[in-house]
C-alpha cells in the first residue's frame, strides 16, 4: 500500500510546488520522450532548475510507476534520457550519491530494465555523474578506474569522463554535432561549458581541491601505466588524463606511459589476448593525434612556401629596380 | 612595360609592395593549410538554420526513375500511384516484376575488453526482422530490407566520424551499433533521401535501445521521411507546416534531390503536436505515428496509425524511394 501511494504523493507534492505554474509532469516527459534527447533551454522559462530535477528523480528513481504508459522497451529510452539530464541539474553530493546508487543497483532496477546490457546502461549513470561537473565525481570514477573488477570499458569510461570533470565537456565544441539528424539534439552542459579550474575560480578552496584531485589520480594513472597486460586496449583514456593531471612525459621512469619506453616495449610484445584488437581511439580528448600530425606537415609546408614566396618576391623587385637604374 | 604602369609602380615603396605580396601570399596560403580534415563531414543536406537553403536536386531534370514492367514507377504508373487524393500507391517492390531488395550491413562497434553481443548474427537477424515488418501494409509490402549476413561485423569502436568513414558501403543501408553515443541523441542519421551510391544510407545508434522504434524512426529519414512535427520540437522553424506537395517539403529543407512525378501531398504539424488530427481530401492526418519526433505509449508502425492521410502519403513516399533511389542502385 505505501509503495503504490509514495510516488503518487511525490508527484502531487512536486505539482503543488510548481502549482500556478505551466511546468508539468507532462512537460517533462514531453522532453525526456525525444528522439534525439531533451531542449531543456527551451523551457527554461517556464521550469525552474529544481522542478525538473524533482520530475526526472521521480522517473529515475521510479520508471515503471512514472513511465507506467510506456512499455519497456520505451521505459529504457526514457530513463536514458532522464539519468543523463538528471547530471544537468543534479548538481550536489546528494545528487551524485543518487546516480551512485544507481549505479551500484542493489536494487537491481538496472537488472530488470537491462538485463545483460546493464552494464552499458552504467556508462549513461558516469556521464550523467560527469554532467554535474562536481569534484566529488572524480573520487567516484577514481574508484571505478582502481577496481579490475568493474568492466575494462567502465574503467575507460571512468577515465574519459574524468576528463570531462577537469576540462569541459568536448561536446560543447564537437563539430560532428552538427551532423544531419543530429542537428536536432541539443547542446546543453550547464555545468561543463569551462574547465575546472574557470568553473571555480572563485573558490579558493576547491581549485585547491581540484590540484589534489590531480595528485592522487597522477599517482594512480602510474599505476594503471605499469599494467600494460589488462590497460593496453585502453592506452590512449590513460595517456589523454596524464596529460591533463601534468604528468611529465618525457620522464623516462619504466612505470611511465610512454611507446619510446624500452620497458614498455618488451612487455607489449608478450602474448595478449588483446593484441590483435584495435586501440579504440577514444571520442572523448578533443585531440586527434593522426589528423593532428597531418595538420602539422601541411602548416609546415604552408610555412616554407610563405618564405619562398617573400624571397621569390623580394628578387623579382630587386631586379626591377636594378633594371630600371 | 608602359610609362603608365612604372610611374604607378615608382610610387610603391619598396617596403609596401613587399608587405602586400606577403599579405597575398599569407592569407592564400592559409587558406590552403586550413583544409577540413577529411573525417569531417560537411555535406548537412537539411539545414534548420539556413533560411534560404538550396536545393539538391533539380527542378527540370527528366526523372531517372525506372518504369518497372510490372507496376509502379514513383512515376505513376502502377495502379494506384497517380498521386489522386485518398487512393494508396500499391508500388515499391511488390510492384516490381524483378523485385529488389535493400541489403543491410550491420557493424557491432565493440568497446573495450566486452562484446555488445555474444551472438551479433542472430541479433541482427532479430532487430532487422523488427523493422522490415514496418514495410508491408493491407498484405502489400513496398519495401524489403534484406540482411546480408556476410556482413554483419564486429570492430573496435571508434568515434563516429571514424566508423562511418571506414564501415559505410555504396549500395547498402549500414547500421552501426556502439555501445554509447555521448550527449543527447541515442541514434542518428546524416542523409535524408539517401543516396545508396554515395554511402549516404548509413545510421549509428546505441546498443540498448535497437527495440524502440528508434531506428525504425531514422532509418525511415533516409527514405525522405519527415517529422510529422515542423521541428524536434522546439520552434518550428525547420519543415513547412500544413498541407503541401510533399517536393516542396522536402525542397525547403534542402533534400529534394530527383524530382517527385507524380507529386502528392504530406501534412507537417506546425504545432508540433502528437495526437493532432486534421482532414485534407477526405483524408484524416493523425500526427502520432512512427514519424513523430518522440517515442510514443502506442508504439506504431510506419503505417498503423488511424487515418488515412499518413498511410496514403507514405504509400507513395516509399515508392518514390523505391523506384528513384533503391532500384537504381542498391547492391
Amino acid at each position: 500500500m505505501r509503495n503504490n501511494l509514495y510516488p503518487t504523493v511525490v508527484l502531487i507534492l512536486i505539482s503543488l510546488n510548481a502549482l500556478g505554474s505551466d511546468c508539468t509532469f507532462n512537460l517533462i516527459k514531453n522532453e525526456v520522450t525525444k528522439f534525439h534527447g531533451p531542449e531543456w533551454s527551451k523551457i527554461s522559462a517556464t521550469c525552474s532548475k529544481s522542478i525538473i530535477k524533482s520530475y526526472l528523480k521521480e522517473i529515475i528513481t521510479n520508471p515503471e510507476n512514472a513511465l507506467i504508459e510506456y512499455d519497456l522497451e520505451q521505459q529504457k529510452f526514457i530513463f536514458r534520457n532522464s539519468i543523463k539530464s538528471y547530471g544537468h541539474f543534479g548538481t550536489k553530493n546528494s545528487d551524485l550519491n543518487l546516480l551512485s546508487t544507481i549505479y551500484d543497483d542493489h536494487n537491481r532496477q538496472l537488472h530488470r530494465m537491462f538485463g545483460k546490457d546493464k552494464n552499458l546502461f552504467r556508462i549513461t549513470v558516469l556521464e550523467a555523474m560527469a554532467n554535474t561537473g562536481n569534484l566529488e565525481a572524480l573520487t567516484l570514477y577514481q574508484k571505478i578506474f582502481e577496481n579490475d573488477q568493474n568492466e575494462l570499458f567502465l574503467q575507460q569510461y571512468a577515465l574519459d569522463f574524468s576528463a570531462w570533470i577537469f576540462e569541459g565537456s568536448p561536446l560543447v565544441q564537437q563539430e560532428n554535432t552538427l551532423e544531419g539528424s543530429k542537428i536536432y539534439s541539443e547542446i546543453f552542459f550547464p555545468n561543463l561549458e569551462t574547465n575546472a579550474e574557470t568553473r571555480y575560480q572563485n573558490h579558493p578552496h576547491l581549485l585547491d581541491k581540484i590540484m589534489e584531485k590531480k595528485l592522487i589520480i597522477k599517482n594512480i594513472l602510474l599505476d594503471l601505466a605499469n599494467r600494460p597486460e589488462r590497460f593496453k586496449a585502453i592506452y590512449s583514456s590513460i595517456r589523454s588524463l596524464q596529460k591533463i593531471v601534468d604528468i611529465d612525459e618525457q620522464n623516462q621512469s619504466p612505470n611511465t606511459l610512454n611507446p619510446n619506453n624500452e620497458h614498455f616495449q618488451q612487455i607489449e610484445k608478450k602474448s595478449n589476448p588483446l593484441e590483435n584488437t584495435t586501440v579504440r581511439t577514444s571520442q572523448f580528448p578533443k585531440r586527434d593525434l593522426a589528423n593532428e600530425k597531418e595538420r602539422q606537415e601541411k602548416s609546415l609546408v604552408s610555412w616554407v612556401s610563405i618564405l619562398l614566396a617573400i624571397c621569390c618576391s623580394t628578387i623579382f623587385i630587386l631586379r626591377y629596380k636594378k633594371r630600371k637604374d | 612595360m608602359d610609362e603608365k604602369t612604372l610611374n604607378i609602380l615608382k610610387g610603391f615603396p619598396l617596403k609596401k609592395i613587399s608587405i602586400l605580396t606577403l599579405y597575398f601570399m599569407l592569407t592564400s596560403c592559409i587558406e590552403q593549410g586550413n583544409i577540413i580534415p577529411s573525417d569531417i563531414n560537411t555535406n548537412i543536406p537539411f539545414d534548420p538554420k539556413n533560411p534560404t537553403p538550396i536545393p539538391t536536386g533539380s527542378a527540370t531534370a527528366a526523372p531517372t526513375s525506372i518504369p518497372g514492367p510490372g507496376g509502379g514507377s514513383g512515376a505513376g504508373t502502377a495502379p494506384g500511384c497517380t498521386a489522386t487524393a485518398n487512393v494508396l500507391c500499391k508500388g515499391g517492390y511488390d510492384s516490381d516484376n524483378t523485385r529488389k531488395s535493400l541489403k543491410v550491413k550491420v557493424v557491432y562497434g565493440n568497446q573495450a575488453g566486452s562484446r555488445l553481443t555474444n551472438d551479433p548474427l542472430s541479433h541482427a537477424k532479430n532487430f532487422i526482422t523488427s523493422v522490415n515488418s514496418n514495410y508491408v501494409h493491407q498484405g502489400h509490402r513496398y519495401m524489403n530490407l534484406e540482411l546480408d549476413e556476410s556482413k554483419v561485423i564486429e570492430v573496435d569502436q571508434e568515434s563516429d566520424s571514424v566508423m562511418i568513414e571506414k564501415y559505410t558501403e555504396a549500395g547498402y543501408v549500414t547500421m552501426i551499433l556502439v555501445a554509447s553515443i555521448p550527449g543527447s541523441t541515442v541514434g542518428y542519421v546524416q542523409h535524408m533521401c539517401a543516396k545508396l551510391q554515395n554511402k549516404e544510407a548509413w545510421t549509428i545508434f546505441e546498443f540498448p535501445y535497437v527495440a524502440n522504434g528508434v531506428v525504425e524512426h531514422e532509418i525511415n529519414h533516409l527514405f525522405c521521411f519527415p517529422h510529422t512535427s515542423r521541428a524536434n520540437g522546439g520552434n518550428p522553424t525547420t519543415f513547412l507546416g500544413g498541407y503541401n506537395p510533399t517536393s516542396k517539403i522536402l525542397s525547403n529543407v534542402g533534400a529534394l534531390k530527383i524530382p517527385f512525378t507524380p507529386d502528392f501531398k504530406l501534412f507537417i504539424d506546425p504545432a508540433n503536436s502528437s495526437n493532432t488530427s486534421v482532414t485534407y481530401d477526405n483524408m484524416l492526418y493523425f500526427t502520432g505515428n512512427l514519424m513523430y519526433y518522440s517515442v510514443l505509449p502506442s508504439r506504431p508502425k510506419l503505417f498503423t496509425t488511424h487515418g488515412e492521410g499518413y498511410p496514403y502519403s507514405y504509400s507513395h513516399l516509399i515508392d518514390y524511394y523505391y523506384w528513384n533511389f533503391l532500384k537504381p542502385h542498391a547492391k
